[in-house]
């Protein structure tokens, strides 16, 4: 289907037609951590702040 | 490897340099007005000043470093890497939401243009998250003739989401889950924005050529301002920025930021990177990431790729609010967006840098209210300072007189002035000297804009400290203000829209100066610089958004204008003839 076929200059309300679309190339985007649950943030701050130590 | 530890020094230094600069200019402001204001004795309001211009001053002092180390010259730059042909599949992203569908696809029927002049095959695709059926009808009508036009059918795509999940950072997530396995870069940009081809090949040829970097940024120049508030911001933003940029760029290094748009993203970093959850709890400081692009920038660093920004990368552009209202509109929105990043500062993984940009980007915010309550601390520290005892011991003869501290009152004065004004100045020099200023009408024409816009910027800041001030307060009271589309070319606003916007700030401004002729009038000649702008606040808001025709705030995009931008013009003038003539036929049949 070409786009002269979907645009008609004269009574212009364009069908958004199924070539528009961008191409289907489904790809990964996992949702990234920002913020530690609250039950987890105190342990996991002393875990870091044991680091150190651990590391000797 | 030597040359990237090599890098990273100097990165470490140069950020060194700086922050001990701040400090070291706000020990001395600090000293200086405590040595003023305590020969009285100390109380509470002097502690309380003494510790506001300290944290004032350092923020002032912060930009000014950024603006020399912007101005030391390059002393090696890596050659500019060639363009390896056949090129990577690459994208150029423009996501609208309620955009003018004329000027938007008009934008896009230039970039295309070029790029393909350039000698690139890059597919371009329009993500609407516009949400009135009647402008998505608008949008699809434009989209119909930009195919044809252009025949970019099967190279152009337009797609419209139904869910405007995420805003702008889910539509692109959106178009990175559905076809981002297609493209190895992505170039983003905003309904605004616009790019040589030739800009859009070499961001190609540096991502080509470092396969670490994530994220390359451009600095945007402003284009088609015309009133008086928007030209001066368009000088403002081809003359001062890309030394503050540059400095900015140094400080950064590879942990540099990214604006949202007009930056090229390698699409599988942004993917593995940059998927962002919404945050538990309701806005302003929970729900969906505003301000996404610091935080993207932020978790590509952290991925361990590199986001660089390059402000000699010329053929960017983009548009700019052109008067005072539509500015405040969207720093509401940006000041949201950062006071909202507090809760992410600590984030798990963060280069200490990108933690750095976060708190930065909040004090950019709370500094108005800080420079507020040095106001308010001052005027309270006069009001109740204890009367001069001019017999402090029994039996004395003669009286001892305060001795006079005006020397480091001026001295404090004329320190922040220069910390305001010298970043400029030297930036006026640089370009004379350097001949940058031919582009801006040759060094008189130059430095009359530069002066000119030191002195409407100074008569604007208390105005704009009001608005940012309100702003931080909603923000901080709950209140959200959403993240409605940019309402572009709002253009000429008259006396009565500049009452409406600015009353209260006049009233706010009279009631200042009321108080202070009447409990401390020895203050007041020190508050008329804060206090009558802010009175003529309805007239500046006018004043500064009428057309300005004169030849001042020159900049060389204006005299000599990239090609795309022509191309953009021209598409305009033609599409917009082609309505009306449509609209006459309708009219007569």
């Amino acid at each position: 289907m070409s786009a002269d076929s979907t645009f008609d200059a004269q009574n212009a309300i364009a069908v958004e037609g199924p070539h528009w679309a961008p191409p289907v190339a489904p790809m990964d985007m996992p949702q990234q951590v920002l913020e530690a649950r609250r039950e987890l943030r105190l342990p996991i701050w002393l875990a870091r702040l044991m680091r150190p130590l651990q590391l000797g | 490897m030597s040359r990237i530890l090599a890098s990273g020094l100097r990165t470490r230094v140069l950020r060194g340099l700086a922050i001990g600069f701040s400090l070291a200019a706000a020990t001395v402001a600090a000293s200086l007005l405590a040595e003023a204001s305590t020969q009285d004795g100390v109380d509470a309001w002097d502690v309380a000043r003494t510790t506001l211009i300290f944290i004032t001053t350092a923020w002032l002092a912060w930009g000014a470093a950024g603006a020399f180390l912007g101005l030391l010259g390059h002393l090696r730059r890596a050659p500019e890497p060639q363009l390896r042909l056949p090129h990577e599949p690459t994208v150029v992203l423009v996501p609208i939401c309620n955009e003018d569908p004329v000027t938007t696809f008009a934008r896009i029927a230039a970039m295309d243009g070029s790029i393909q002049a350039a000698g690139l095959r890059c597919d371009i695709a329009v993500l609407s998250d516009t949400r009135d059926p009647a402008n998505a009808a608008r949008e699809r009508d434009a989209f119909a003739r930009l195919l044809a036009e252009t025949g970019g059918a099967g190279r152009i795509f337009y797609r419209r989401r139904t869910d405007n999940r995420g805003r702008k950072a889910g539509n692109i997530e959106d178009f990175i889950h559905n076809s981002g396995g297609a493209y190895e870069f992505a170039l983003i940009l905003d309904a605004d924005s616009l790019m040589e081809g030739v800009t859009v090949r070499r961001m190609i040829a540096r991502m080509q050529a470092d396969p670490r970097l994530g994220l390359l940024q451009t600095l945007p120049k402003i284009i088609g301002a015309s009133s008086l508030f928007g030209r001066a911001m368009q000088f403002s933003a081809s003359f001062h920025s890309p030394v503050f940029a540059r400095g900015l760029a140094r400080l950064q290094g590879n942990t540099g930021p990214f604006w949202g748009h007009n930056a090229m993203v390698r699409v599988r970093a942004f993917a593995e990177s940059c998927g962002l959850p919404a945050l538990e709890g309701k806005p302003p400081f929970g729900g969906h990431i505003l301000s996404h692009d610091y935080v993207e920038a932020a978790l590509l660093a952290r991925a361990g790729w590199r986001v660089r920004l390059d402000e000699t990368i010329e053929g960017s552009f983009e548009e700019g609010p052109d008067n005072i209202l539509a500015y405040a509109k969207r720093d509401r929105r940006w000041c949201q967006g950062n006071l909202q990043h507090m809760r992410l500062v600590l984030a798990p993984g963060l280069a200490a840098w990108s933690r750095f940009v976060f708190v930065q980007g909040i004090f950019a915010y709370l500094v108005s209210l800080l420079w507020g309550a040095f106001l308010i601390a001052s005027l309270l520290a006069t009001i109740f300072a204890p009367a001069p005892d001019y017999f402090p011991e029994p039996y004395q003869l003669f009286p001892v007189f305060p001795s006079d501290r005006t020397k480091e009152i001026i001295t404090l004065v004329i320190g922040i002035c220069g910390l305001l004004l010298l970043p400029k100045l030297s930036i006026l020099a640089g370009a004379i000297l350097t001949r940058r200023a031919r582009g801006f009408g040759g060094g008189v024409r130059a430095a009359a804009s530069v002066v000119t816009e030191i002195l409407l910027s100074s008569l604007l800041a208390p105005v704009m400290l009001m608005y940012q001030s309100r702003a931080v307060l909603q923000v901080l009271s709950g209140s959200d203000g959403g993240w409605p589309a940019n309402q572009r070319g709002e253009g000429k606003l008259t006396v009565l829209q500049g009452l409406r916007a600015g009353l209260w700030i006049s009233l706010t401004g009279a009631a200042a100066l009321a108080l202070v002729t009447r409990i401390a009038p020895g203050l007041t000649v020190w508050m008329l610089p804060v206090c009558l702008p802010m009175l003529i606040a309805p007239l500046l808001i006018a004043w500064t958004s009428r057309p300005l025709t004169h030849t001042l705030f020159a900049v060389p995009q204006e005299a000599d204008a990239a090609p795309v931008i022509r191309a953009y013009r021209d598409c305009v003038r033609r599409w917009i003839a082609e309505d009306a003539r449509k609209e006459a036929l309708d009219a007569a049949a």
